[in-house]
Formats: structure tokens, sequence, C-alpha cells
């Protein structure tokens, strides 16, 4: 009877995200919000208390509950954050706080957990990937992206803190649809962990948008690199037109030069080398290499290694 | 006011070197014979003065800060503004604000390279928020709540220190206070004192957005603050959590009274989010790029001028010391370097 009943509140649930997912955020009902409401406040670990309700934040308010970070998330189409802080019964200055970011799709879920990222945390085993840092845990599951922050770093701490991401991961639905660049970017030479996604402004260029970037091990040194695929040849040679502009205005001089038929547009930014190529519909690039041979070897092994979108 | 357009290619060296001959009198002998009868004047700190920027002193630290200062919080998020940082240098951008990592997670590490390689040519201001405080702007809190928080805000300029990859930064700040109680806090003063003489940080500040007015004047009669950075608009103060313009705030303009009370208290302003308002929805702005038209006069309204250049330009020349601009791609930098860099032309 307790199985039956916890499958039931699984499908409850999983209906009830599926109509949250589905409808949008505009379109929520009260009631749905409520039981999302109840789901995290079920969550609330043993001897500890909600210190408020459980809030729910929009684009359009997100800035009340997470400062100028919240430029970050709606950089990302950010489309609601769900958060409940946990207060120790009696120790209020021992609390956890739980913001679950709903963005939308797993791309921008793993554009905003990327850029968060401690390369070098232990990983954990919830979700498409996440780690612990301190008694702090980070999880990106499908189009979300789960932080738990504790006020200090004890071995209790941690232990909730584990058992709360574990709770959380459980109860929210995952698409199983696909992140394209994780697929797209070679394998070979890839620094774990490195691979970041922007949808706007990487590399602080406004025209480059929907960008992964990752590090490579390429001839002994580290080449970072950026890959973006558009949909249409225009779109491809607008933005190659933009990056040449960029590189004239900041960097020494622009070259173009084909290389065993592979066209490369060459930036030399003074200290250091971009070099960007089209491939399909794939724009991509190595970017901030300090040695002219070694960017152009790096390019062409990217280019062999990637296909055409 | 102490404003300077720039120093020229003039280095610390060079001007120490300048001031060492000064200081025999050969080519300054009147001033010298002045100097030594009028009050001995502070040392202003330069650093990475260019043609390019202008500069203001900044309250009791006597630094000449860029009036323009990048914040890096968001900027640096994921290092996707990284790229950035050169450029600002290279015009000559010296004040770089940051945040810690609870908030900004990898700014602090990715700022930390470059700053290494130009640590003694910069500024470098971080904050940390008092989490740990639940308190609305109102209320009183008790002496375990200010100790808790001063324990929280120690541990977090802590991190900072080690996420930034130094033992010093020049300015920490209580980050996104509101409430006089907390200013007022000598627990939570003591930190900073504590952490002043373990070498760790400069200057202590506050960061505002919200009740800006009662913050500022309890700061003020502290005499603890050397730095305030708050919220406000041509059109007033800016409100945190409306995200909207205070109710009932005067404009910039009728807000002197406060803002050189402020100054003459030892406290350099820099102002933040003086044109969020004006950013489309999508960057968290209400998206309408009119807003403060209503403050500006026709000749400067029909400036060649976007709206938060011209944003900018007003609150530079209305009170505020410097801007700290939340600059997300070239664009956006080159825009504001031209208005940090020009807006003591538009004003008489």
């Amino acid at each position: 009877m307790k199985s039956i009943n916890k499958t039931t509140t699984i499908i409850t649930i999983h209906i009830i995200l599926y109509t949250v997912i589905s409808c949008g955020h505009q379109d929520i009902t009260k009631t749905t919000r409520e039981n999302i409401s109840e789901r995290i406040t079920a969550l609330t670990p043993n001897g500890w208390t909600l210190s408020d309700r459980v809030l729910r934040f929009t684009p359009e308010n997100l800035y009340e509950q997470i400062n100028g970070r919240a430029e970050y998330y709606i950089a990302f189409d950010a489309i609601e954050l769900w958060f409940a802080s946990f207060e120790k019964i009696g120790r209020n200055d021992h609390f956890i706080d739980l913001s679950i970011y709903n963005m939308g799709t797993p791309t921008n879920a793993f554009g905003v957990f990327s850029g968060e990222r401690s390369i070098d945390a232990p990983p954990l085993d919830f979700g498409r990937a996440a780690y612990q840092s301190s008694a702090n845990c980070y999880i990106w599951k499908g189009q979300y992206y789960i932080q738990i922050i504790a006020s200090d770093d004890t071995p209790e701490l941690r232990q909730i803190c584990l058992d709360l991401a574990r709770q959380t991961t459980d109860f929210l639905v995952e698409t199983g649809e696909p992140v394209w660049g994780l697929n797209a970017l070679p394998k070979d030479g890839l620094i774990q962990n490195s691979i970041q996604y922007f949808l706007t402004d990487a590399l602080g260029l406004d025209f480059m948008r929907n960008t992964y970037t990752a590090q490579y091990k390429i001839d002994n040194g580290p080449v970072s690199v950026f890959l973006s695929r558009l949909d249409s040849q225009e779109s491809i040679q607008s933005v190659i037109d933009q990056y040449a502009a960029y590189a004239k205005q900041y960097g020494k001089k622009v070259e173009r030069l084909a290389i065993n038929g592979v066209e490369l547009i060459i930036c030399d930014m003074g200290s250091y080398y971009d070099i960007i190529f089209q491939k399909g519909f794939c724009l991509a690039g190595v970017t901030s290499v300090e040695k002219r041979g070694q960017a152009l070897r790096a390019a062409i092994i990217l280019w062999k290694q990637l296909d055409n979108g | 006011m102490n404003e300077t357009k720039n120093l020229g290619s003039m280095d610390r060296r060079e001007f120490a070197k300048l001031s060492a001959i000064a200081s025999t009198s050969i080519l300054f002998p009147a001033a010298i014979q002045k100097a030594e009868t009028a009050p001995k004047e502070p040392t202003l700190i330069h650093r990475n003065e260019r043609s390019s920027m202008t500069y203001r002193k900044l309250g009791r630290t006597n630094f000449m800060s860029s009036r323009l200062v990048f914040g890096c919080g968001a900027a640096l998020a994921g290092g996707k503004g990284v790229r950035l940082l050169d450029r600002a240098f290279e015009v000559g951008i010296n004040h770089y604000d940051i945040g810690s990592d609870i908030y900004y997670k990898q700014s602090e590490r990715t700022l930390a390279p470059f700053m290494k390689a130009h640590r003694d040519e910069i500024w470098v201001a971080s904050k940390a928020p008092l989490a740990s405080l639940r308190v609305k702007p109102d209320e009183s809190i008790t002496l375990e709540q200010a100790k808790t928080a001063a324990k929280f805000w120690t541990k977090l300029l802590n991190a900072s220190l080690k996420d930034l990859q130094t033992d010093y930064v020049d300015a920490y700040y209580l980050m996104a206070v509101n409430n006089p109680a907390v200013i007022q806090s000598e627990e939570i003063y003591q930190a900073f004192l504590d952490a002043k003489s373990a070498g760790k940080v400069g200057h202590f500040g506050i960061s505002t957005h919200k009740n800006a007015a009662k913050t500022l004047e309890a700061a003020i009669e502290t005499g603890w603050y050397d730095l305030a950075m708050i919220g406000v608009t041509p059109s007033g103060w800016y409100d945190w959590d409306t995200k909207s313009l205070e109710e009932g705030t005067p404009v910039l303009s009728k807000l002197q009274n406060i803002l050189n009370k402020s100054r003459d208290a030892g406290i350099g302003l820099i102002g933040m989010k003086t044109v969020r308002y004006l950013a489309p929805m999508s960057s968290a702005g209400k998206g309408d790029p009119t807003a403060f038209d209503e403050v500006y006069d026709k000749k400067f309204k029909e400036t060649p001028l976007s709206p938060f250049q011209r944003a900018y330009i007003y609150a530079l020349e209305h009170g505020l010391d410097v801007v700290n601009a939340d600059m997300q791609n070239f664009k956006h930098l080159e825009e504001n370097i031209t208005a940090a860099a020009t807006s003591q032309t538009y004003f008489g």
C-alpha cells in the first residue's frame, strides 16, 4: 500500500511538472504552484523548519532573491526559481537554502551549471552532473539547476545537504532532451568538465550567441575552443564578418589562409591568436593561443574532428 | 572635488619623481612656500591613469578612481567577459568591483589572474552579504545576531581572498544592506577592524539599494565607512524589491544634500543600478529607454547619446563620484567608456 502511494505520488508529481513545463510559467495554475510548494516543504529535514514559506520568483522579480546575480540566470532565459530556506530548530544561524532554477531547456540549465561549476570539486551521482563543494551541492538535471547552500561546513550539514540533493533530484522530471554541444565537441584531448555553454555574449562579444566553449590539451598545451551552430549561411557569414571587425579593432592583424582546403581566419590579437573557421553550419575556432603555429595546428585538428553540424 | 582629467602617460614612479623635484623648490618655489603654511594635503593614490579616462577622489580613501568602475560580478561569471578586462585596463579603468562567490560564483576566481598581473596598478573591491542575518530594514538586531553576522562576513572575506588568490583587497563591503541597525553594529565593525589590522583589507564600505537614504545617514553617523555603493538613477533612488524607483523618491538633483553630507563625511559615492531601469526585460530592466527623460533638459535630451550613456553622464555630473557598470560585452564597455570620459563636457 505504501509502495502504491509512493508510485501514485511520483506519477502525480510528474504530471504536475509536465504541466508546468508544457504550459510555460505564464500559465502555471495556482494549484500547481501550491503542489510544488508542498513538495518542497515536505523536504524539510527532521529537527529543522522552513524559515518562511516556499517562494517562487520569475525573471521580473528574481533580483529580490539573488541580487545582481539575477542577470546571469536571466541571460539564460530563466523561467522561474523556487526557493526555500530551512533553519535548524533553536539555531537560526544554522540554515540551508534550496534553490531550484527552472531554465526551460536542458541546454540553458547546462549553461548556468557549467558557468558556476567548480572543476575540482568532488562529483556527485545525481542528475546529469553534480558536485559538492564544502557542504554545498550543485546539480544539473534536465531543465533544472539546483543549488543547496549551507550556512557552514560541518559533517552534519554535509549529510543533510546530500539528503536534500537526492530527494530534490528524485522529484524533478528529466525529459532526456540532449544538449547538442556536449556531443558535437570532439572528445580527443578534451579537458574534463571544461565545456561551457553561453546563450549570449560568449567571449564578451555581443554577436556570439548559442556558443559552447571548452578547453583541450593539444600539442601538450591548453587550447581554448569555441563552437556554435547557426541556421543559415547568411548568419554564419555575419558572425565571421563581425569577428573579423572585432579583431581588426582590438588586435593587430587579420589574415585569411587556406590550408589543405580549410579556410581559416587568423586574428593576431597582439599577445595571442584567435583562429575561426566554418564547417557546414558550424562556426568554430581556437582562442587565446599564445603561438601562431600552435593555434594553426589546433584549428586544423579541430576542423578535422568536427562534424558539419 | 579633486577631479583630474588624467595624468597623461605619467605613471606612479614618474609622479613620485616629479614630486621629489618639486620638493627641492627648484620648479615650484611659490607653490612650496604656500604648502608650508597650508594644512597638509593627503597623499592621493594614483593607479593606471590614462588620457582616455577621467578620475575622481573616492572619499577618505584618497584613491583616484576611474569614473567608470568595472562591475565584474556578473560579467565574469563563467569567464565570459574576461577579455573585456584587458580593454578596460588599456583605457585606464583602475577600479574593479566584484563580490563573494556566494553570489557571483567563479567570478573572483576568474578575476584572479588579471588582478595578479596588475596588482599595484588597480583597485579591487569585493563584498559579501550578511546572508545569515534576516531582518527587515526597520528592525533592530540582537547581540547574538550581530556576532553571527560578523562571523559570517569574516568567513566570506577570507573566502574572497582565497578565490582572488591574494592576501589583501583594497576595500570590502557589507553587501546589500538596508538596515541602519546593521550599519551601526559594533560587532560587524569590529570584524572589519580585525581584518584590517590583519592586513587583509584597506577600507570598509556598504552597498545598498533599498532604504538608501536612511542607510547612508546611519553610515555617516558612525564615521566607520569610507565607501558607499548606492542604487540610484537620474530619477532618484532605485528600490531593489520593486526593481523600480523608490516610491516618492526625489529626483537625483534633489538628493544633493544627502550626497554632499556623505562626501563631507569622507564617504566616496559609487552609483550602481543607474541604468538598470532602462535595460530590456531580458536584462532585468523595465525596457523603457525614455524612463529618465523627464529629468533631462531639452539640450541634454537632444545630445547624440544612448539612453544608457545619458543616464551615466547625468549621474556622474549630479553628485556621484563614480559609477559601477555591469558590462557583458565590448559594445557596452565602449559605450560606457565614452560616457565616463566625456561626462564633464555636458554640464556647465
